[in-house]
């Protein structure tokens, strides 16, 4: 794999990972815009060899793309129409805000979200299209310009490397910020816990598929926050916020995991309506499960 | 309410267990930083209320059971007045069930004896309690013998104790049973503790109850009901052996001992010819017959017997059977010896004819013998300053006349003869000057003497201050003289003699007046030997006893009674057995065995105190001969033990008396013609409850259980539906999404 441009090892570009999603491909459903050729759908009619329909001619039309055949049967004049093939350009946007600081095992969530990022990167650019990434909290804090290079790969994980733990979360401003931000339509792929207000996430995602994006929900928790496991008397502090809450863990733990089965509830259901790829990235399970297991699924899906 | 264990009611502290880890737990958590607050903060807002009320229900229930377990523990009864007599069941009641086994109550004048009635009593009193119920089965006797001692109520087990329990030779110690009953009493866990005493009223035990009695029964029938339950006594009619013992005569081989036998009627109807027979061993050898004896009348059979063999002989008279057979024979040990070996040390100088003072002494001990070597008593003479020329260890008895003192080693060496079973008899006189003497006889921090010698009072040849002897009932010396008259023992002046003032343990024997130190002959045991002393002299000098015919009475009396050995000492039944023996002190430890009547065999390691070798078997049981041997002795020593006959009067006390007798304490009579059943169950109330916080604490436990699972089971059960659905979700593709936005609009 040729991901060392430099001597520096990239931590978050994990050859093993990387070679396991190596034969899967992350293809677009719906048309993006792209600048080159690519085997992507394109809004763009009339230069690719795949007949799509035919139009009638309108003046101003240029003569060369006039069906002689149709005219010869019917004595109309008929342009031929062709489906355009497009790369597109997926924007990675990566919450760093404290609540992905959490850790269980070895890996907490941002870590885990960095090397999900990583590889989904270093798949884009594989497949001839354009990646970027954007590392936010409640506003962007580092951007990386689109590029299809496979330098942009590194440049990536070389950004992973510097992120650092942010204060807080704002889902939504962020989506509303990129809704305005992209041009073109392409993919938008968030990396995040979501432990925010969920009615403004679900105004964000709407805002993008407005725009027209694909856009993926890699849902970040680790199992301790699936699970509650813990014992005895504690007193939880919080991550984003200076808050305290001292309870026996056993005795709330049924109410916390129903909030929890309703919050995650509401979360697939706003995917669902707005029709966004929602992923459930638990950091007990290989970042490889994870990310076979949903391009398998979106392949499938068609 | 009551509690038999008032002091575990301190397991209430243990309440506070449940609330001290209950507030340790809200101070005591560890720190966890978390990044899903909101949820948790739902969850919180969701369960606060009703976890801090489930919280205080649990808590409230955990106190719950342990104060209930820390109550029942300390066994609550319900009394009368706590409402026991609501409650529902029977009273639950303990008690101490004390049959009398005195002697007298195998008094049998019919089928039944006085104790099997008290054991039909018995049954009747335990058929009124509950299987399970404590119950204490006591024989009371010189000891109390605890049959069944604090155990549930089993009618088969305790009617095959009773069955196998039979009266005991014994007279009752009211008062130590009576303390030993007031502990058992205590001992008894239960609401209500009753004390029931079955006993053939005897009036020589419950007349007169002493203080120590009255006071322990008082203070049984503060911790319990006490019932008298006196046992049908229709006769009382009884003849008993009260007395045996050699009256006169020198126990000696060949000479003709005079025994006496007292028989009392105890009854109530005169008893013509009463035949009284001596036996040695299992051989009749005198008999008399009592021609009427009285009620309430002793009279005596005088006895004879020649001693033939010397050693230990076993005598015993018997009278024939009656109502009460143990106190018809009486039994005594005789130690004969083959000759008696005396050593007369004199004060004055002896003349080449013989003369001294012991002169007389010599002729009352001898009677007419020569001093050969066959005569009965061998009687040495020395001088005092020649004492060291004789091994004293070679005598029975050494006799001290008028010594005007000894050299110090004398004086240890006739002491260690004295302590190891020697008899010393003194004599004083002109020679003796009391500072001196006592000064002289010393002897392991005390006198030789059984007193301290005051200065001579009367005169040589004073007629008016003559005083004659006048014996003291009870003592064997005195025995010899107790049946002579009073006229012939006038005639015995004393003119002059040392006033002698007792020391501890010392007995005067003889005196001649009233006064307290008037003593003629006094007495006092040392060691395994004893000292006799006359305070007057040995001759004709200060009195007129030498030559007057009751000298070589008292003389040959002194004599068997010095060389009388413990073991010839009758005891009664229930005295302790401990007999010196005849070993050195500084010998190891031996092994004595002793034979009681019945067969039984016991052997114990001798033990040493105040300079004895002592075999101590401890309490007697049985009457008849116990017999001890020991190593390096050539025959078992037998000690005689008969019955109290004290115990032999077995008239009952009326009804009346009874009553008289039991003033002032809470006791209930309960005639023999009463019912027995409704008297004891009347009034009997009184529950424990401890078995029933027992198992409300068990259900409030379950409840608490059953909770604290409830309580975390049924937020489950109502708040999370769909839990299962959670990891299933974990990829929705935009395809799903559509096809579930399509599902949702078809419906």
């Amino acid at each position: 794999m040729m991901v060392e441009h430099s001597q520096r090892k990239l931590r978050y570009l994990d050859p093993e990972v990387l070679q396991k999603i190596g034969s899967l491909e992350l293809v677009a459903r719906e048309v993006v815009e792209g600048m080159r050729v690519g085997v992507h759908k394109s809004p763009l009619r009339g230069f690719s060899s795949e007949f799509a329909f035919h139009r009638p001619y309108v003046s101003g039309d240029p003569l060369r793309h006039l069906d002689w055949r149709v005219y010869a049967r019917t004595g109309r004049y008929y342009l031929k129409q062709y489906v355009a093939e497009t790369d597109f350009t997926a924007h990675l946007l990566l919450d760093a805000s404290s609540s992905m600081h959490y850790r269980s095992r070895a890996v907490s969530k941002l870590e885990y979200a960095k090397f999900l990022a990583a590889s989904l990167a270093h798949l884009i650019v594989t497949q001839r299209d354009t990646a970027a990434l954007a590392v936010f909290d409640s506003q962007l804090r580092r951007y990386i310009e689109p590029s299809s290079t496979m330098s942009v790969v590194r440049d990536i994980a070389l950004e992973l490397e510097r992120v650092e733990p942010l204060p807080r979360t704002d889902v939504a401003a962020i989506l509303h910020e990129f809704a305005g931000r992209i041009t073109r339509r392409g993919f938008v792929i968030l990396f995040s816990d979501l432990l925010d207000n969920i009615d403004g996430f679900v105004k964000g995602l709407d805002h993008l598929r407005f725009c027209g994006h694909n856009v993926i929900v890699f849902h970040t928790l680790d199992p301790y926050e699936l699970t509650f496991p813990f014992d005895g008397t504690c007193r939880f502090k919080g991550l984003e916020k200076v808050e305290q809450l001292v309870t026996r863990p056993k005795r709330v733990r049924e109410a916390y995991l129903a909030e929890l089965e309703k919050y995650l509830k509401q979360i697939r259901d706003a995917c669902r309506r707005s029709k966004v790829d929602y992923v459930l990235a638990d950091t007990s399970r290989p970042v490889d499960a994870v990310l076979s297991a949903y391009l398998m699924a979106r392949l499938q899906s068609g | 309410m009551q509690f038999l264990n008032p002091w575990l009611l301190l397991g209430l502290l243990g309440v506070s267990i449940p609330i001290v880890i209950h507030l340790l737990n809200r101070f005591r958590y560890r720190d966890i930083d978390w990044a899903a607050m909101d949820l948790l903060r739902r969850a919180l807002v969701v369960r606060a209320r009703r976890v801090r009320l489930e919280d205080l229900i649990l808590l409230v229930l955990r106190c719950a059971v342990l104060a209930l377990l820390a109550l029942a523990i300390a066994r609550p009864t319900l009394t009368p007045e706590g409402g026991a007599a609501w409650a529902p069941g029977g009273a639950d009641v303990g008690a101490v069930v004390a049959i009398d086994a005195s002697f007298s109550m195998a008094h049998k004048p019919g089928v039944y004896s006085r104790f099997d009635d008290a054991i039909e009593r018995t049954r009747e009193v335990l058929k009124t309690f509950k299987p399970g119920d404590p119950v204490t089965v006591v024989l009371l006797g010189s000891r109390p013998r605890v049959l069944f001692r604090n155990t549930g109520y089993e009618a088969d087990r305790l009617d095959s104790v009773l069955q196998a329990a039979a009266p005991l030779p014994e007279k009752v110690n009211l008062e130590g049973c009576l303390k030993e009953i007031e502990g058992l009493v205590s001992e008894i866990k239960a609401p209500v503790r009753e004390c029931f005493l079955v006993t053939d009223a005897q009036t020589a035990t419950w007349s007169g109850l002493s203080e120590p009695a009255r006071a322990s029964l008082g203070r049984i029938a503060e911790s319990g009901r006490v019932f008298f339950v006196p046992v049908p006594a229709a006769r009382s009619e009884n003849l008993s052996v009260v007395r045996f013992e050699c009256q006169s005569g020198v126990i000696r081989r060949g000479e003709l001992a005079h025994y006496v036998a007292a028989v009392r009627n105890c009854g109530d109807q005169p008893r013509q010819r009463v035949t009284v027979t001596l036996y040695w061993g299992d051989k009749a050898v005198d008999q008399r017959i009592i021609d009427r004896i009285e009620p309430g009348k002793t009279e005596e059979a005088p006895l004879y017997v020649r001693f033939t063999d010397p050693g230990p002989v076993r005598l015993s008279v018997k009278i024939v059977d009656d109502d009460l057979p143990l106190d018809n024979v009486r039994s005594a040990v005789a130690d004969i010896r083959a000759q008696v070996r005396v050593l007369c040390i004199e004060g004055a100088a002896i003349t080449e004819a013989g003369e001294g003072e012991s002169q007389f002494l010599c002729a009352a001990l001898e009677l007419g013998e020569s001093g050969t070597p066959q005569s009965q008593v061998m009687i040495d003479r020395v001088g005092w300053q020649d004492l060291a020329s004789r091994r004293l260890s070679d005598y029975h008895v050494a006799a001290l006349i008028d010594v005007p003192g000894l050299a110090d080693e004398q004086v240890e060496a006739l002491g260690q003869f004295v302590d190891a079973g020697g008899g010393l008899l003194c004599f004083l006189g002109p020679n003796t000057q009391p500072g001196a003497i006592h000064k002289s006889l010393q002897f392991q921090g005390g006198s030789l003497l059984p007193g301290k010698i005051r200065e001579a009072v009367g005169q040589e040849n004073e007629k008016a201050q003559e005083r004659w002897p006048e014996p003291v009932p009870g003592h064997p010396v005195a025995q010899v003289l107790a049946g002579l008259s009073k006229e012939f023992l006038s005639q015995v002046l004393v003119r002059r003699y040392f006033p002698l003032e007792l020391a501890p343990g010392a007995r005067s024997v003889v005196k001649l007046g009233s006064g307290d130190e008037e003593v003629l002959v006094a007495e006092k045991p040392l060691g395994r030997g004893r000292v006799v002393l006359l305070t007057s002299t040995a001759d004709r000098a200060w009195n007129d006893l030498s030559i007057h015919p009751v000298y070589p009475m008292l003389l040959n009396g002194m004599l068997t009674f010095l060389g009388r050995a413990a073991h010839e000492r009758p005891l009664v039944v229930g005295e302790t057995l401990a007999l010196p023996l005849p070993l050195a002190a500084d010998r190891g430890e031996a092994v004595a065995t002793f034979h009681a009547p019945g067969g039984a065999e016991r052997s114990v390691q001798t033990i040493r105190r105040d300079g004895q070798v002592l075999a101590e078997l401890g309490a007697t049981e049985q009457p008849g001969f116990y017999e001890v041997g020991y190593s390096g002795a050539t025959a078992a020593l037998p000690v005689a033990v008969n019955v109290d006959p004290a115990e032999s009067n077995v008239h009952p006390l009326a009804d009346a008396a009874v009553a008289e007798a039991l003033r002032g304490l809470l006791v209930n009579v309960v005639r023999p013609d009463e019912d027995l059943k409704s008297a004891i169950e009347r009034g009997r109330i009184g529950r424990e409850i401890w078995w029933e916080l027992m198992l409300l604490a068990l259900v409030v436990l379950l409840s608490e259980g059953y909770l604290a699972y409830w309580f975390t089971r049924r937020a489950a059960a109502e708040e999370t539906p769909a839990s299962d659905t959670r990891r299933a979700a974990t990829v929705v593709t935009e395809k799903e999404g559509r096809a579930c936005d399509a599902q949702t609009m078809g419906t």
